[in-house]
C-alpha cells in the first residue's frame, strides 16, 4: 500500500509526465488559454488515462507479449504478437476515447459540448501512449500500472491548470506583438522545465 | 452523411482485417530477413567488443566467417562450471533476459571467448540493463586477466538521442578501455560513472569514467547494469583469475 | 485553393509547428542534434503524405464516428509497415529510426492533416497538403536542431565547428542547451522571429 502511494505521488510530481519527460505538450500548449477549459481536458485526460493503462496491460500481458497466449493452449505458447503494441494501444486508446464520447453525449450534454472538441487532442496526447510504453518497459503489475496511469494524468491535469493560470495572468502584461500566444508559452514552458528539474534526483 | 450501425461495424472490421493481414504477412514474409539481420549483428557487436572488427562497413559473410573462425563459445551456469547444451541449440540462442526468470541454479549463463591459436586473448559477455527509456543491450569483453576491460558496446537501445543515445558511441564506450572490474580486497566493484571527468589524482580513478552530461538516468542504468551482469559470472570470472594466478606462480618458479 | 498553394502555404505561412502548434513533443524529444532531426523529418513527411493518400481515397466511405480510430489505425499501419521493411532491408537505417516509432505514431501533425486536409480534399491536393507540411515540420526540426547542437555541443553532424582558439578564449558550450529547457527556449525564439517576419499574431 505505501509502496503504491509512493508511486502515485512520484508520478504526480517528481517524475511529472509532462514536465520532466515532455510527454504531451501539443494540447498542453494548444488548450492552456483559460483555466476553465484546461480542466475540462485536464479531467478528461485523467479519465481515459485511468481507463487505458489497465486495458492496455490486459492486453498486452494475455495477448501480445511473448508466450502471452499460452492460456489458448500449449501450441500458442511460442507466438509473438509485440510488434503489435503500436497499433494494439494506439486503438485501444481511440476507442476509449471514441466510447468516452459516446457514454458523454448520452449522460450528459453539458459536458459533452464543454469536452467534445478536445476528444481527438487526447488520442494523440503522446503522454497516454508513453504511459502504456513505460508500464511494459518497468514491468509494473495491474495495480501499479492502474496507480500509475492515474497519477500521471492527475500530474499532467495539474501542470496544465497552473500553466492556464499564469497564461490568464499574462493577459495584462504588455508582450511584443508576435511573442503572444505560442511563442511566450514556450519561454514559460521552458523556465518551469527549469524549475522542474530540482526536483531530479529525489527519491522516495 | 450518417451511416447505419451496421455500416460502421463491417466498415471497421474490413478496415481491421486489411491492416492486419498486411502487418502481419509483412512480419511473416520479412521474419528470416530480419532474423538474419538480428544474428549478424549480435555477431558483430561481439566482434566489435573484443576488437576485430575492422570496419564497419564488413559484409554479413565476412562478419560470419570472422566469427566462425575467432570465438568459441559456450555456456556456464552459476556455478562458474562449463555445461554443454541440449541437441539443436547452439550458444547464441540462450537468450539472456529468458535466463533470469528462471531459478538462481538453473541459469545458464553464454560466454563468448576470443581464442588467437590455442591462446584466450579475451572473454565476452553480454551486457542488458535498463536506461531512462529503454532497455540496453550491449557486450562487454575483458581481457584474459579478467580484470581490464577490452571494449565495451551497445547495439539495442532508445535512449534520448543525442544525450542517453550517447551510450552507443564510441567515444562514450572508448572511456572504458583499460578500467578494471576487481578491487584490491578482491571483490567485483562497479565502474562509477561520474558527472565530470574522474581527477587525475583520485585513489579510484581505475574504476571511474565521465558520464555523459544530461542523462543522468542512463548512465547510472549503465553503472548497474555493468555491476549486476557481472555478479552473476563472478564465480565463472573467479576461477579464472585462480587459474591465471597459479600459472603466473608456475612460470616464476621454473 | 491552387494545388501550389497547398503545397508551399505550409512551408512557411501555416507552418504546421510554429503556426498550427502541432507536433511539439517530437521538436523537443529528436532534436539535440542535427542528425536524428533529419531521420525524423523526413520519416514524417513520408509516413504523412502516404497516410493523406491512404484516407483521401477512402474518405467518403469512412463513418463520422469512429473516424479517428481508422485514422490512428491507417497511420499506425503505415509506420509499422515502414519499420519491418527497413529492417529487413535497410537495417542500419532502421536502428536510428526506431527510437521514434512511438513519436511518429502520435505526432499529431499527421492525425491533425487528416482531419483537416485529407478528410475533406481530393487525393492529388491531400498528397501536396502532406508533403508539404512535412518539409514546414523538417525545417523547423532542423533549424532547431542545428542550433541545439551547435550551441550545446560546439559540433554539426558530429563534427566540431566552433573554432579552438575560441574556447581558449573562455567560450564555453552552453550544456543548457542539450538538456529540454533549452529545446524550448530555442523554440520560442523561433516562433517570435518567424511570427515577426509573417505577420502572424495571435490575440489573447
Amino acid at each position: 500500500m505505501l509502496e503504491m502511494i509512493s508511486l502515485g505521488i512520484k508520478s504526480v510530481f517528481v517524475e511529472n509526465i509532462l514536465l520532466a519527460y515532455f510527454l504531451g505538450m501539443c494540447s498542453f500548449l494548444a488548450v492552456s488559454k483559460k483555466v476553465t477549459t484546461a480542466i475540462g481536458l485536464g479531467f478528461a485526460v485523467v479519465f481515459v488515462m485511468a481507463i487505458t493503462t489497465p486495458v492496455n496491460w490486459l492486453v498486452h500481458e494475455y495477448l501480445l507479449k511473448a508466450g502471452a497466449l499460452s492460456w489458448l493452449g500449449p501450441q500458442f505458447s511460442e507466438v509473438d504478437l509485440s510488434y503489435l503494441n503500436f497499433i494494439a494501444f494506439i486503438a485501444v486508446i481511440a476507442a476509449m476515447v471514441q466510447i468516452a464520447e459516446m457514454v458523454i453525449e448520452k449522460i450528459s450534454m453539458k459536458l459533452y459540448t464543454a469536452l467534445g472538441i478536445f476528444l481527438p487532442l487526447i488520442t494523440v496526447n503522446c503522454a497516454i501512449l508513453g504511459v502504456a510504453l513505460f508500464m511494459i518497459e518497468r514491468k509494473y503489475t495491474l495495480g501499479q500500472s492502474t496507480v500509475f496511469g492515474i497519477s500521471s494524468g492527475i500530474g499532467w491535469m495539474l501542470a496544465i491548470i497552473a500553466m492556464a493560470a499564469i497564461r490568464e495572468k499574462l493577459k495584462y502584461s504588455n508582450v511584443p506583438k508576435p511573442l503572444r500566444g505560442l511563442g511566450i508559452t514556450m519561454l514559460l514552458t521552458g523556465m518551469i522545465a527549469m524549475a522542474f528539474m530540482t526536483f531530479s534526483g529525489i527519491n522516495i | 452523411m450518417r451511416h447505419s450501425n451496421l455500416y460502421t461495424f463491417i466498415f471497421i472490421t474490413i478496415v481491421t482485417i486489411i491492416c492486419a493481414g498486411l502487418l502481419s504477412s509483412a512480419a511473416y514474409l520479412l521474419k528470416e530477413k530480419q532474423q538474419t539481420n538480428v544474428e549478424v549483428d549480435m555477431k558483430k557487436n561481439i566482434l566489435k567488443a573484443v576488437k576485430l572488427l575492422e570496419n564497419e562497413k564488413m559484409s554479413q559473410q565476412e562478419i560470419l566467417k570472422s566469427y566462425n573462425t575467432n570465438i568459441e563459445s559456450y555456456v556456464v551456469n552459476n556455478f562458474g562450471e562449463i555445461v554443454e547444451l541440449p541437441e539443436g541449440i547452439s550458444v547464441e540462442d540462450v537468450d539472456p533476459e529468458k535466463e533470469d526468470t528462471k531459478p538462481e541454479n538453473e541459469r545458464l549463463y553464454p560466454v563468448y571467448v576470443k581464442k588467437y591459436g590455442a591462446d584466450i586473448s579475451a572473454y565476452c559477455i553480454p551486457i542488458i540493463g535498463k536506461g531512462l527509456w529503454s532497455t540496453m543491450y550491449g557486450y562487454l569483453a575483458l581481457e584474459p586477466d579478467v580484470n581490464k576491460i577490452l571494449g565495451i558496446t551497445f547495439y539495442k537501445q532508445a535512449e534520448t538521442p543525442g544525450l542517453g543515445s550517447e551510450v552507443g558511441s564510441e567515444s562514450f564506450q572508448n572511456k572504458f578501455i583499460g578500467k578494471e572490474i576487481w578491487d584490491k580486497d578482491d571483490n567485483l566493484v562497479a565502474i562509477k560513472i561520474l558527472k565530470l571527468e574522474p581527477e587525475s589524482d583520485s585513489p579510484n580513478i581505475i574504476h571511474e569514467v565521465a558520464g555523459i552530461s544530461g542523462a543522468t538516468k542512463t548512465s547510472d542504468g549503465v553503472m548497474d547494469l555493468l555491476l549486476k551482469d557481472l555478479l552473476k559470472y563472478e564465480n565463472y570470472l573467479r576461477n579464472i583469475r585462480k587459474e591465471t594466478v597459479r600459472k603466473e606462480t608456475i612460470t616464476y618458479v621454473e | 485553393m491552387s494545388n501550389k498553394k497547398t503545397l508551399f502555404e505550409p512551408i512557411i505561412h501555416n507552418n504546421p509547428v510554429t503556426i498550427q502548434v502541432l507536433g511539439i513533443c517530437s521538436a523537443l524529444a529528436v532534436t539535440t542534434q542535427l542528425k536524428p532531426s533529419l531521420v525524423m523529418g523526413i520519416a514524417v513527411t513520408v509516413i504523412i503524405t502516404m497516410s493523406n493518400l491512404i484516407v483521401s481515397l477512402i474518405r467518403s466511405f469512412i463513418p463520422k464516428k469512429i473516424r479517428i480510430i481508422v485514422e490512428m489505425t491507417i497511420i499506425a499501419t503505415m509506420v509499422i509497415l515502414v519499420d519491418q521493411i527497413l529492417r529487413a532491408y535497410l537495417f542500419d537505417v532502421s536502428k536510428q529510426l526506431s527510437v521514434f516509432v512511438g513519436l511518429i505514431i502520435t505526432n499529431c501533425i499527421v492525425l491533425g492533416r487528416l482531419e483537416g486536409f485529407a478528410l475533406i480534399n481530393k487525393p492529388l491536393p491531400s498528397i501536396l497538403d502532406g508533403f508539404g507540411n512535412g518539409i514546414g515540420y523538417s525545417l523547423i526540426l532542423v533549424a532547431v536542431g542545428a542550433g541545439r547542437e551547435i550551441l550545446g555541443a560546439g559540433t554539426l553532424m558530429g563534427y566540431s565547428v566552433i573554432p579552438q582558439s575560441l574556447y581558449n578564449a573562455g567560450y564555453e558550450n552552453n550544456g543548457l542547451m542539450v538538456l529540454a529547457p533549452g529545446a524550448f527556449i530555442l523554440l520560442g525564439l523561433i516562433v517570435w522571429f518567424q511570427r515577426a517576419v509573417t505577420g502572424h499574431y495571435e490575440e489573447e
